[in-house]
């Protein structure tokens, strides 16, 4: 299993819409579908919305679980409030399917 | 008769005349609006599409007059109407040259990006989905490189990113909305505010639950519902509800206030980090989010980790 390294902005024009967060999501889709992991480099990134999360990291929490996510996803050149949105995000998804 | 009758018309207003005010209550200003828009003018008294904006009542206008005032403008240039700015104060007509007034009450059809002259004042913002990813990152960015050095505004950009998508997935206005933001250092305050003219949220979560057989709720319950951790009505399908969630958390991690008017409805978090919610007399036709960010509590800007962080 190798890591594929994502260049988010490389991806997309921006990270605060739905359209923009699928391009994210096919490319993570796509490495998990191969067996790698995913290292997700938002460098030169300094927002995000939760639309944007809505239709990347959420629809690959719908597909593969809260295991793939915590164990084959990482990030990495990310300012601290944006790793904190990411995070929160994250867990919020990990809550909401368990209640 | 004949002559009664071109006398009558001779004296028929070439234009009609909106005067603003700076309301202080919530009620008047919500009246005002209401009185004032395009679907309220009476064509055959006002047969010109010529519109006079009144300033001489006006001495403190704040970002939550000015987005709702936009709104209001555009409607009528929507309209085909002109605007004409009048009697404006001499510290008024100063304020207005910092934010794009004048260039915007043009009816320019590009949303250009106007230039900023104030460093206090970020310019007055229609919104576009076409440049949703420009509008959010350079008022961060404005204020990170003017006042704030070295303090992280992740708050502002993420908060406005927020509220710009409801919008295109919510509201259902037939204009674009409009945002404002403006730093005011004698309460050390960023105050921004959101404004669109679309059915508004309790109406909008009502029609929801409606057409899904569910039992609906007045407007200040519908409101707080539409506030609720993963409660979303679904209008695009990959919506979860965690929007409002995420400003919220932010604007209290910071101290600071909301004020949501939708409809009927007030909804106010405070910065102690209580929040009440009120039924007003007047019916907003849309909704104005306004938030007050407390600049003391700014976090301090720091560098790209470039560690690899597992995020759950």
């Amino acid at each position: 299993m190798k890591t594929i390294t994502i260049i988010v902005k490389d991806l997309t024009s921006g990270t605060l819409t739905n359209v923009d967060g699928l391009n994210l999501r096919v490319a993570i889709d796509a490495a998990l579908a191969s067996g790698d992991s995913v290292l997700l480099s938002f460098s030169g990134i300094h927002t995000i919305s939760s639309s944007f999360l809505n239709s990347s990291l959420g629809e690959i929490f719908d597909k593969y679980g809260h295991d793939v996510l915590r164990s084959r996803i990482k990030i990495t050149h990310y300012t601290p409030p944006l790793a904190g949105a990411i995070t929160k995000y994250v867990n919020d998804l990990k809550i909401s399917q368990v209640s | 008769m004949k002559s009664d009758r071109f006398s009558n018309y001779a004296k028929k207003p070439l234009a009609k005349t909106i005067k603003v005010a700076d309301f202080n209550r919530i009620n008047d200003h919500i009246e005002w609006i209401r009185a004032n828009r395009v679907s309220e003018l009476n064509t055959r008294r006002f047969p010109a599409k010529l519109i006079h904006i009144d300033f001489s009542f006006s001495r403190f206008l704040k970002p939550y007059h000015i987005a709702p005032l936009a709104c209001l403008i555009y409607e009528y240039q929507q309209k085909g109407f002109k605007i004409k700015i009048s009697r404006i104060p001499d510290t008024i007509q100063e304020y207005f040259k910092t934010f794009n007034f004048y260039q915007f009450c043009k009816d320019e059809d590009e949303n250009n990006f106007p230039t900023p002259s104030n460093p206090k004042t970020f310019p007055l913002w229609r919104i576009d989905p076409k440049v949703i990813n420009l509008y959010p990152k350079e008022v961060q960015d404005y204020f990170e490189n003017n006042q704030f050095r070295g303090s992280d505004l992740f708050v502002l950009s993420n908060s406005l990113a927020e509220l710009m998508n409801n919008i295109f997935d919510h509201s259902g206005s037939k204009i674009p909305g409009f945002t404002f933001t403006q730093f005011n250092s004698r309460n050390n305050q960023i105050i921004t505010c959101v404004c669109d003219f679309g059915v508004g949220i309790p109406n909008h979560v009502n029609k929801f639950l409606k057409d899904n057989g569910q039992p609906t709720f007045s407007n200040e319950i519908a409101l707080q519902k539409a506030l609720e951790f993963k409660f979303s009505t679904l209008t695009k399908p990959h919506n979860r509800g965690f929007g409002w969630d995420t400003i919220f958390n932010s604007v209290k991690d910071l101290r600071g206030k909301i004020l949501i008017i939708s409809n009927d409805a007030l909804y106010q978090l405070m910065n102690d980090g209580t929040s009440r919610i009120n039924l007003l007399e007047s019916n907003f036709p849309g909704t104005l989010v306004v938030i007050y960010l407390n600049t003391k509590n700014l976090p301090v800007k720091e560098e790209e980790l470039t560690d690899e962080l597992i995020i759950l």
